[in-house]
């Protein structure tokens, strides 16, 4: 599905690779997951998303029917993935003006 | 009882003063960092407010101040900035809170010129600025298309302000990020009641002396709390840490 960001996709790919659950199911737990923590599938960055699969991931695949230890292991190598993708995007959304600002009032 | 009611809204006038100066402040401060930051949104955001604040201060000095050719001529420029700025407000909200909606650019885009052709047609046919006290269309389509966007805007201040929350409990973000969108979102529920007390008065005969007593007090904390959300000072700072 085109439109989400990469560190979403990258996340999804190694989710299904891993385990049996199908696309749909994949693409719902992810996005549920992140509903949860405040982010939206189109501008999650890898930094966020890193938050988001060591916090509240495991718990949805185990929701899905994936074992815990299982569910650890997945997340720990969608972490893997993530932390080695060089994010061509920053942090975008809502925040990121008041950032911006905030940096150049303190160059200021 | 009519002595009174001026006395109250001589009382207020520095309330005006302060928020259409303050508002001021704020457009210039965000496009001289606009300037900086490189960024589209805090420039948009900044033209907004600046040209905000020119329309309300220039309408409300020439309604005061003038009179004849010279107060239409005024009225009708002062209208045309109103509605730039509303433009400006309009891809600003887009920009910060939606940027990845693409279909919302030709949303927004189709508005403008819809705006910018009934502004025309309404200025060639005298229906922007009224001489015998009625309100004229362009105020209506100004005030109700302000009413739309405020709403917009108030209500994504509200759900990134949800989404900042659930952020902070990942350690996404500090607490200075949630105040901020917080205070955004009261910020445009202060100006969207400027406007509806507005519309309530000349619709359903809101009484006048409520509405001057109400409208340089929201004025006043609306500004305020866009102050505090772009430039938060030192103490809110510390005492809610950085922006992460």
């Amino acid at each position: 599905m085109a439109g989400e960001s990469d560190a979403f996709e990258i996340a999804c790919e190694v989710i299904l690779s891993r385990t049996s659950l199908t696309g749909p199911q994949v693409r719902g737990s992810v996005r549920l997951a992140l509903k949860e923590g405040g982010l939206r599938a189109k501008t999650v960055s890898t930094r966020q998303l890193l938050a988001v699969v060591e916090r509240l991931m495991p718990e949805r695949l185990v929701a899905q029917g994936v074992a815990f230890d299982e569910a650890r292991r997945v997340c720990d190598e969608v972490a893997t993935r993530l932390e080695a993708y060089t994010d061509p995007v920053q942090d975008i959304g809502p925040g990121s003006m008041l950032e911006r600002l905030d940096r150049a009032r303190e160059k200021g | 009882m009519l002595a009174s009611a001026r006395f109250m809204t001589s009382l207020l006038i520095p309330f005006i003063v302060v928020a259409v100066v303050f508002e001021l402040v704020v457009g210039v401060r965000l496009i001289l960092l606009a300037r900086e930051t490189r960024g589209l949104a805090e420039r948009l955001w900044g033209w907004a407010w600046l040209l905000d604040a020119v329309s309300q201060g220039g309408a409300a000095l020439s309604s005061e101040l003038l009179s004849g050719t010279t107060a239409y001529v005024v009225g009708v420029t002062m209208a045309g900035v109103g509605s730039a700025s509303l433009s400006f407000l309009a891809v600003g909200i887009w920009q910060v809170f939606r940027a990845e909606e693409r279909w919302l650019a030709w949303l927004i885009g189709a508005g403008m010129v819809l705006l910018t052709v009934t502004f025309t047609a309404l200025a060639l046919s005298g229906g922007i600025v009224s001489t015998d006290g009625s309100r004229p269309p362009m105020t209506w389509i100004n005030r109700i298309l302000g009413c739309v966007l405020l709403g917009w805007g108030a209500v994504e201040c509200w759900l990134a302000y949800l989404a900042s929350a659930k952020q902070l409990r990942l350690g996404l973000v500090e607490p200075l990020r949630v105040v901020r969108f917080q205070l955004w979102g009261a910020s445009a529920v202060f100006l969207l009641t400027f406007l509806l007390l507005l519309i309530a008065r000349d619709v359903v005969g809101l009484p006048n002396t409520l509405v001057r007593t109400l409208q340089p007090i929201l004025a006043f904390l609306s500004v305020l709390g866009m102050w505090l959300t772009y430039f938060p000072p030192r103490w809110m700072q510390r005492r809610f840490g950085r922006g992460a």
